[in-house]
């Protein structure tokens, strides 16, 4: 079972979703940033709630309870940013360049690495002339091994960060970080822009969840998370 | 001496790598665990994924490692893992790393050589309340293990004990060992440190410290 975030009044005040990557730097004297990069990136939110309305403050206790601190994982996003910017409210009404209802998924993705490493993602299946800022995410959604279809128990995120806009036929070609393991990701795995979501598992020792303070209040909050990647 | 791909040589120098640590213990079960999310095979070996960066750490610190032990780090709680604690044939059993090196998308692996190879000295387990579990696995390696002692010696009496009839040692005096120092800065004794004192002259000094040694 893998949690999703409590939907909240008071929401969060503060999010840091970032691509944490972790190097073993050799800067030499003469200016030269050498080094390597140990392992592959992976996504690591850090959402910090202030003080928050009773209501709110029983959800997100709820939340850290229901975690069991680092045995349930859970769904989690960059809150702010949960459809692309240009769609802030949702897909209805788009239509997919084909012609059909435009949910917010693909028709089917592909990625092409250059020369420079840069990841292209091609997402088919689009609205013509469909645009997407930099900055929205690309959901990655498949199912685990054994588990039933349409689960969608396993996910990634890639985050665009060059504008992009869907050509006549509805196809567009997103540069994106971090570049999407594709020995990891199938190629049958739905490529979405409605909610993308990646698992995550909470870091309980960089977590608290602060007092109740007054009529019902939480003075604060502090949730860090990294993701779980699993093939 | 390692030959490292080209690709993967420019890709360290442009300090572009991603860097990744393959371990294989030849216990039974054969165990091989990778730092990556998936499947990966490469030297007719599959590796399964723990996601643990701690594997590269230990390959990317054991530069030069051949001479030193290698401590690897892996998580107490990984299934994959923790198959090592029930695994038989463990003790001394032989392990080789692998440092895998992928281009900066993190997408193409560009080289994968062995980046050392040992035999499993200890096993130390470590959980620590409200902490981290993880197994240390301590690796001897091929330098480490000249200095261990056996009991054999290359003398008529062992040789006879391994054929009766083998004689080929029956000509060969019970040699005493002369230290050999490869490179090594000679151990100090106390004469030389004090100023040659001790009352002995140098060359019964020396035919006094020959001991017999096991090899």
């Amino acid at each position: 079972m893998i949690l999703t975030l409590p939907e909240t009044l008071s929401g969060i005040a503060e999010v840091s979703f970032e691509i944490e990557r972790i190097d073993y730097g050799a800067p030499q004297a003469g200016g030269k940033q050498g080094g390597v990069q140990a392992g592959f990136p992976l996504w690591r939110a850090v959402m910090q709630i202030e003080r928050s309305d009773p209501t709110s403050a029983d959800l997100w206790r709820a939340f850290a309870a229901r975690l069991r601190g680092r045995i349930r994982r859970f769904y989690c996003w960059d809150t702010t940013r949960p459809f692309p910017l240009d769609y802030r409210f949702g897909f209805a009404g788009l239509t997919r360049a084909a012609g059909g209802a435009f949910d917010g998924s693909a028709t089917s993705w592909s990625q092409a690495i250059d020369s420079d490493g840069e990841a292209a993602v091609t997402l088919n299946g689009l609205p013509a002339g469909m645009t997407l800022q930099a900055g929205d995410y690309i959901g990655l959604k498949w199912d685990a091994s054994g588990a039933s279809a349409g689960s969608y128990e396993r996910r990634t995120l890639a985050r665009a960060v060059l504008p992009a806009t869907a050509n006549g036929s509805g196809v567009a070609v997103i540069t994106v970080e971090p570049p999407l393991n594709t020995a990891l990701v199938p190629s049958g795995a739905v490529a979405h822009l409605d909610n993308p979501r990646c698992v995550m598992q909470l870091i309980p020792e960089r977590s608290d969840v602060g007092p109740i303070v007054g009529p019902g209040l939480l003075s604060g909050a502090k949730l860090e998370a990294i993701q779980d990647l699993r093939p | 001496m390692k030959t490292i791909a080209t690709d993967a040589l420019a890709a360290l120098d442009a300090g572009e790598a991603i860097v990744v640590g393959a371990v294989e213990v030849g216990s039974d079960p054969v165990i091989r665990v990778w730092g990556g999310h998936h499947e990966i095979t490469f030297d007719s070996r599959t590796f399964e994924p723990v996601g643990d960066r701690a594997l590269v750490q230990v390959a990317g610190g054991a530069l030069g490692g051949a001479a030193q032990s290698i401590t690897l780090t892996l998580s107490g709680i990984d299934a994959e893992t923790l198959a090592l604690l029930d695994a038989s044939e463990v003790a001394g059993a032989p392990v080789t790393l692998w440092r895998l090196i992928f281009d900066k998308s993190g997408t193409t692996l560009l080289d994968h050589s062995v980046w050392g190879r040992g035999r499993l000295d200890t096993l130390p387990r470590e959980e620590e309340v409200g902490g981290t579990a993880t197994i240390k696995a301590d690796l001897e390696t091929p330098a480490k293990g000249l200095g261990r002692r056996g009991a054999r010696l290359r003398s008529d009496a062992d040789q006879r004990l391994i054929d009766p009839d083998d004689g080929f040692f029956k000509h060969v005096s019970y040699a005493s060992e002369i230290e050999l120092y490869w490179g090594g800065r000679k151990p100090q004794r106390a004469g030389s440190v004090l100023g040659g004192g001790g009352g002995g002259s140098r060359g019964r000094g020396r035919s006094n410290d020959r001991d017999v040694r096991a090899f």
